[in-house]
């Protein structure tokens, strides 16, 4: 049943042959029944069997295609008796033999024919195609076959090959490869063979993909239980690293270890690098002979070796064998070394690197030579890059240790204070609430009854905190100051700079401050300093009212105290200095701001002053809290103010009002600063000599507007006064430095902004005027640009110019009068309105004063009429009323000083033109005359031209005519002198004879001179066409040989020929060059006497050379140009002698160029002559003469 | 083998050479003096070749050689153009109306008779 179905799916091919059906389809007829049956049975079983045994093989052979292959072709060659069978795999574009069985000579044959394209075999193409079975019952009856290459044939051939059947190796929809089975027999194989191999094909397909899977899951077991070897021992040195923090040997011992291990490498080392030196710091496996050498101590590597290298580009170094290195080649004492003691071969060292810093290098070993793989080097770097963690651990954990340590010792140090010091730091900046604790603090810890603190304030001391003194005390001492001295406890500390201690001051003779402590009672008074650079600023003093002296201990304890103090004070002096200096900061910084304010105003507003003078005076005023500001400029001798800011009081403005000069007294700030150029401060104008003097200005500024304080600050260019800022207070107040320093700055920006302004004018000055030259400029060169484009038409030209004076001169009309007849007319316009226009159409101007272009034709220069209304003599017209024409300016144009024309501008307005303008409209006259001058002589170029083309072509017509008339009768002369000398008209006598081949010769040199005048007329009248076809060089030169061979034979001439052995085919007008080269060969045989005439051709670079050398009387020098002129002959005494007509070279080497090619000559006198042409080998197109 | 050689030519110079050369070999030679008698000539004699010249009066060569060609009765008798027209140019017109050959004038008797002779075996 299976059988069966298998055998559905075998498509049935369509042109199978008919025998193939035959044969498979009907029972023989003369078998019996029985017999039949037993053969089926029989064959069923044996490809059961067949195929049980396939499918041992492939049960038998995981992974292993090859046997299962062999084991599935044997069965299949077996069953279906092929002589040959075979397994291709197909890569989905070669297929690949994969077993092959068959005999000998056979297989010797496939397995050398290497993969084969699906193309290369009849059934491939099928099976590529889609089929699944290719089963040819003849491969002789193909229709292919025949067609087919090679192959098909060579294996019929050869190894008797008829019979092919192939069957396809496909999963799903791919092309695995195919069984192929052949016969020597033509005899198709049976459906049921057919069937069985398509079995076959299914289970090598099974097996195909078992392998497929089974290297696939060997693979990834390989890739799997590699990655877990090496995560266990990455887990391993981990594990090692956590447990001995800050012990590195245990961890690199551990990391070696595994290295060495998984790496598969004989021994390793790890190394320390620091400040260029190397040292092992762990070794495994080493031999004791290396190991030695390092346990000398650190090394410098050298730069050839591994750890040099490391060194050097702190990139893993991989020597595979060490022996070949060229280091060690070199005789590297380290490397030798390694060889020799230790037996290194294959060496891996892997930098260690901290942020980018070589701290140590990883080393494997191998005493064989074996490269370690990409994932042993990687594995070994995860190692290394462990390392340096492991090595980063330690170093960390040592410095935690050591600051723990410093940070408990302190800390105990610091308990002791603690509660001062947390008065201290709760209160940093209240000094006064730090010394009141310290004091009351003092005194309760050495029991003492009162205490205080005694601070220098100024030069003197005072005391500043007190405690449990009595009020009377306290008021008391507020007054005194106390000094150093020995009536007091504090002025002997003052004077001693350490603790002093008077056990009873009842008692004490040199003490005087009696009075205070009778009113405190104490008796037993001490003194501790409060030092600072050893320097007491103050004491710190505390009291017993009964006699009984401080202890050591105390007194130290009241140190600690003072020592706190000045701790305290200097805090508080650095905290005070650093809010001064911020305070400081913070206005300079909006001083700053302020002057970039301005500065950016200055920017933002180039050329234009008044914002800037507002920005500067507003931001000055109110920066130095002043009420109003003024800045003035001098102008001469005077003053103007050019800046207010403040609600100045009306009257007193009516004073200061801008724009108006004004000239202070000498003794008003303004004119005391101008003469100084130093700014000045009036702290109160009432009290200034201007104001006593009554100087208006101070008095208005007094009286009017309250002004008390005033600065003037004065502005000066390279030292130079231009002006002055002043800012007043309305109030007694004077103005700090600083303030002063700012409105100085501003005045200086100011002054900066005045010079910008004027540059800033000036080079818009300088602009405007370059852009307007610039503007003429570009309208000149277009004209000229017109000119030269459009030189022979004039009126584009003039309607240019007319145009560009009209624009640049800014006229609202523009003529150029022309000539016509005796009288002028307008020949181009501008702006001329279609009316106005049509008025002027047949107006016409002559020489006269009555208008503009008829006086500048009479005075031959530029008439300038600035309003024809003003102008007496002008005879006003309707036309002129109607466009309301005021101003006019007339040019003429001049060839030779004779006006040849004039160009009119005018405008409908009196506006005079400036000079400048009539000196442009001059330029553009000139240019008009140049335009007209040119186009005038163009004309008469062209026209000389028209006729000199007329009169040529007229002689060419002349001698084609004349050439072809005198062919004629040519005809008849040299016909009938042919006929005689035939003997048609009988036998002539021999003188006849004589005098007819006289006739005749004459006859044909006169034709020759014909034919070259023809040709050179053809020439020139550009009649001459190439006809351009493929020829012979060779032939060339044979044609021209024999031609002139009889000629040279009867001078008694040697002629020669050298030809190359291979000339390249030509194209060209093989006529025209048999001709040249006639010519050539022909003159050399005429001019010379006696030797030879050599005919040379070579070719190279795509072109010819034909040269024909003689042993004539060569050619001087001076004559050799001349020889190429037409009617022209080296000697003219010899064209008697010789003949010729001296055109023959002159056609030459027209034809010879006509081919783009060159006509040359060689020759000395008395040494003979070489003429030479080189011609392209291919001439595709005719060169026309220049 | 005489054959019957009809020669075109205003000149009788000219034709009076073509008689000898002719007539020299055997050769019967009609004769016509212009481009219309030649067509008539032709149509009349149907000779085994025709000489024609170029520059006929009343009919030229050119005109002369197209009629004589678009006869279907004459169209297989070769003509031979004889002219001293040499410009380029002028031999594809003498090819383009239908000659067979062409010949410049000044010709040399003994090759045109070689010429002749190639179309009359």
């Amino acid at each position: 049943m299976k059988k069966r179905r298998s055998m559905t799916t075998v498509p049935k091919r369509r042109n199978a042959p008919k025998a193939v059906r035959r044969r498979s389809s009907s029972p023989a007829g003369r078998e019996t029944k029985l017999a039949r049956l037993t053969r089926e049975l029989h064959e069923a079983a044996e490809q059961q069997t067949a195929t049980s045994d396939v499918l041992k093989v492939i049960a038998s052979s995981p992974g292993d295609l090859a046997p299962v292959f062999d084991a599935l072709v044997e069965r299949a060659m077996r069953l279906c008796e092929a002589a040959y069978g075979h397994v291709y795999t197909f890569d989905g574009e070669l297929f690949h033999l994969a077993v092959a069985h068959g005999e000998r000579r056979y297989l010797d044959w496939i397995r050398q024919s290497g993969p084969r394209p699906p193309t290369s075999s009849l059934t491939f193409v099928r099976i590529v195609a889609g089929e699944s079975v290719a089963h040819i019952g003849d491969i002789t009856a193909e229709p292919s076959y025949r067609s087919s290459k090679s192959r098909a044939r060579t294996i019929v051939a050869e190894f008797g090959i008829r019979t092919v059947l192939t069957v396809a190796l496909r999963k799903e929809d791919t092309l695995l490869g195919t069984i192929v089975l052949y016969r020597q027999d033509a005899r198709p194989f049976s459906d049921k063979q057919i069937a069985l191999v398509t079995n076959f094909a299914s289970q090598a397909v099974i097996a195909i993909e078992n392998t497929r899977l089974l290297n696939e899951l060997r693979q990834r077991t390989t890739d799997l239980s590699e990655a877990l070897e090496q995560q266990t021992a990455t887990s391993e040195v981990l594990r090692v690293i956590s447990s001995s923090p800050g012990e590195l040997e245990p961890v690199f011992n551990a990391m070696l270890a595994n290295a060495v291990q998984i790496c598969e490498a004989n021994f390793g080392m790890l190394f320390r690098y620091e400040d260029g030196v190397v040292r092992a710091a762990a070794m495994l496996g080493v031999p004791p002979a290396f190991a030695e050498f390092w346990q000398r101590g650190p090394q410098r590597p050298g730069r050839q070796t591994a750890l040099g290298r490391n060194i050097e580009t702190k990139q893993p170094v991989h020597i595979v064998d060490v022996t070949a290195d060229p280091a060690y080649v070199g005789g590297e004492p380290v490397f030798v070394a390694a060889v020799k003691l230790g037996g290194f071969r294959t060496i891996l060292n892997v930098p260690m690197l901290k942020d980018n810093e070589l701290i140590g290098v990883l080393s494997i070993y191998r005493q064989e030579v074996r490269a370690f793989t990409d994932k042993q080097i990687e594995l070994v770097q995860n190692f290394a890059a462990q390392a340096v963690i492991a090595i980063e651990n330690t170093r960390l954990l040592k410095e935690l240790r050591q600051r723990t340590d410093d940070l408990s010792e302190s800390l105990q140090q610091q308990t002791a204070a603690a509660d001062v010091l947390k008065v201290i730091s709760r209160s940093a900046f209240d000094l006064q609430t730090v010394l009141d604790t310290l004091t009351e603090s003092a005194a309760r810890l050495s029991d003492a009854e009162m205490s205080a603190i005694t601070r220098q304030i100024g030069t003197a001391f005072y005391h500043v905190t007190n405690y449990n003194f009595p009020p009377d005390w306290i008021d008391f001492t507020k007054t005194v100051s106390l000094e150093p001295g020995r009536g007091s406890v504090v002025g002997r500390v003052l004077l001693e700079s350490k603790s002093v201690q008077v056990p009873d001051v009842l008692n004490d003779p040199e003490y005087t401050y009696l009075e205070p402590a009778r009113k405190a009672g104490y008796r037993t008074f001490l003194g501790v300093p409060l030092l600072r650079e050893g320097k007491p600023i103050g004491v710190i003093t505390l009291g017993r009212k009964t006699v009984a002296p401080f202890t050591e201990k105390q007194i130290e304890l009241v140190s600690t105290f003072a020592d706190q103090a000045v701790i305290a004070i200097e805090n508080v002096r650095l905290f005070e200095e650093l809010q001064k200096r911020t305070e400081e900061l913070s206005e300079s910084l909006e001083q700053q701001t302020a002057t970039s304010e301005v500065l950016s105003v200055i920017s933002s507003s180039p050329g234009e002053l008044q914002p800037v003078f507002d920005t500067m005076l507003a931001k000055a005023t109110e920066l130095c809290e002043a009420s109003y500001g003024v800045m003035w400029l001098r102008e001469g001798d005077a003053f103007r103010t050019a800046a207010l800011h403040g609600a100045l009081p009306a009257a007193y403005l009516e004073q200061l009002r801008s724009g108006t000069q004004f000239r202070p007294g000498p003794d008003v700030a303004l004119a005391r600063v101008a003469q100084t150029r130093k700014p000045i401060q009036i702290a109160d104008m009432r009290e200034s000599r201007g104001y006593l003097d009554g100087d208006p200005l101070p008095v208005a500024a007094v009286d009017v507007a309250g002004i008390r304080t005033l600065v003037v600050v004065p502005m000066l260019k390279e030292n130079e006064f231009v002006g002055s800022i002043a800012i007043y207070r309305q109030e007694v107040r004077p103005f700090t430095d600083k303030q002063i320093e700012l409105v100085t700055n501003f005045a200086a920006q100011a002054v900066i902004a005045i010079e910008n302004v004027r540059l800033l004018n000036e080079l818009r000055q300088r602009t405007d005027d370059l852009g307007e030259s610039l503007q003429q400029q570009i309208a000149t060169a277009d004209v000229l640009k017109v000119i030269s484009r459009s030189t022979f038409d004039l009126q584009t030209v003039l309607d240019t110019l007319t145009a560009s004076a009209a624009r640049l001169c800014e006229a609202d009309i523009v003529n150029i009068w022309r000539p016509k007849g005796a009288e002028f007319e307008i020949s181009a316009s501008h702006h001329l309105s279609p009316e106005h226009k049509e008025l002027l159409q047949n107006l016409t101007q002559k020489p006269g004063r009555g208008s503009c272009v008829g006086r500048t034709l009479l005075e031959g220069k530029p008439v300038h009429i600035h309003d024809i209304y003003n102008d007496p003599e002008y005879a006003l017209t309707n036309v002129l009323k109607l466009r309301r024409i005021h101003t006019m300016l007339g040019v003429p144009l001049l060839r030779e000083g004779v006006p040849i024309g004039v160009m009119a501008l005018i405008r409908t307005e009196v506006r005079p033109f400036t000079d400048k303008q009539i000196e442009l409209v001059s330029t553009f006259a000139d240019q008009a005359v140049i335009a007209i001058e040119n186009v005038r002589l163009f004309e008469e170029i062209q026209d000389k031209s028209r006729q000199l083309a007329e009169a040529s072509k007229h002689k060419s017509q002349f001698l084609a005519n004349m050439s072809h008339e005198l062919r004629t009768p040519m005809n008849a002369i040299l016909g009938y002198t042919e006929l005689i000398l035939d003997n048609i008209y009988g036998e002539p006598t021999e003188k006849m004879r004589g005098v007819l081949t006289r006739v005749q010769s004459n006859g044909k040199h006169l034709l020759g001179l014909i034919n070259d005048v023809l040709d050179l007329s053809k020439i020139e009248a550009g009649q001459l066409t190439l006809s351009l076809a493929d020829y012979s060089v060779k032939d060339i030169v044979h044609n021209v040989f024999s031609s002139v061979e009889s000629l040279a034979k009867n001078k008694k001439l040697a002629l020669t020929i050298d030809l190359p052995p291979k000339l390249p085919a030509a194209h060209g007008d093989e006529r025209r060059l048999t001709q040249v080269l006639l010519n050539l060969v022909g003159n050399s045989i005429k001019f010379t006497d006696k030797g030879e005439v050599a005919i040379k051709a070579e070719a190279a670079n795509g072109s010819f050379t034909l040269s024909v050398r003689d042993t004539g009387p060569g050619i001087a020098e001076a004559d050799q140009r001349k020889i190429f002129e037409e009617f022209q002959q080296a000697d003219s005494s010899t064209t008697k002698e010789k003949g010729g007509t001296g055109l023959g070279l002159a056609i030459s080497k027209r034809i010879v160029e006509m081919h783009g090619g060159r006509l040359w000559v060689d020759s000395r006198l008395g040494q003979g002559s070489t003429f030479s042409f080189n011609v392209p080998l291919k001439v595709e197109r005719q060169v026309e003469p220049t | 083998m005489t054959k019957r050689i009809l020669v075109v030519e205003d000149q009788e110079d000219n034709r009076q050479i073509l008689r000898d050369l002719l007539g020299s070999v055997g050769h019967e030679m009609i004769e016509a003096h212009d481009g219309e008698a030649a067509v008539a000539q032709a149509a009349k004699h149907k000779p085994d070749l025709i000489l024609m010249d170029i520059q006929l009066p009343v009919m030229d060569g050119y005109e002369a050689t197209r009629r004589i060609k678009a006869n279907p009765e004459l169209r297989a008798i070769p003509i031979i153009v004889v002219t001293s027209y040499a410009l380029s140019g002028d031999e594809e017109k003498a090819r383009a109306a239908g000659c067979d050959a062409y010949v410049t004038k000044p010709y040399s008797p003994r090759q045109l008779l070689a010429k002749l002779n190639e179309f009359l075996k």
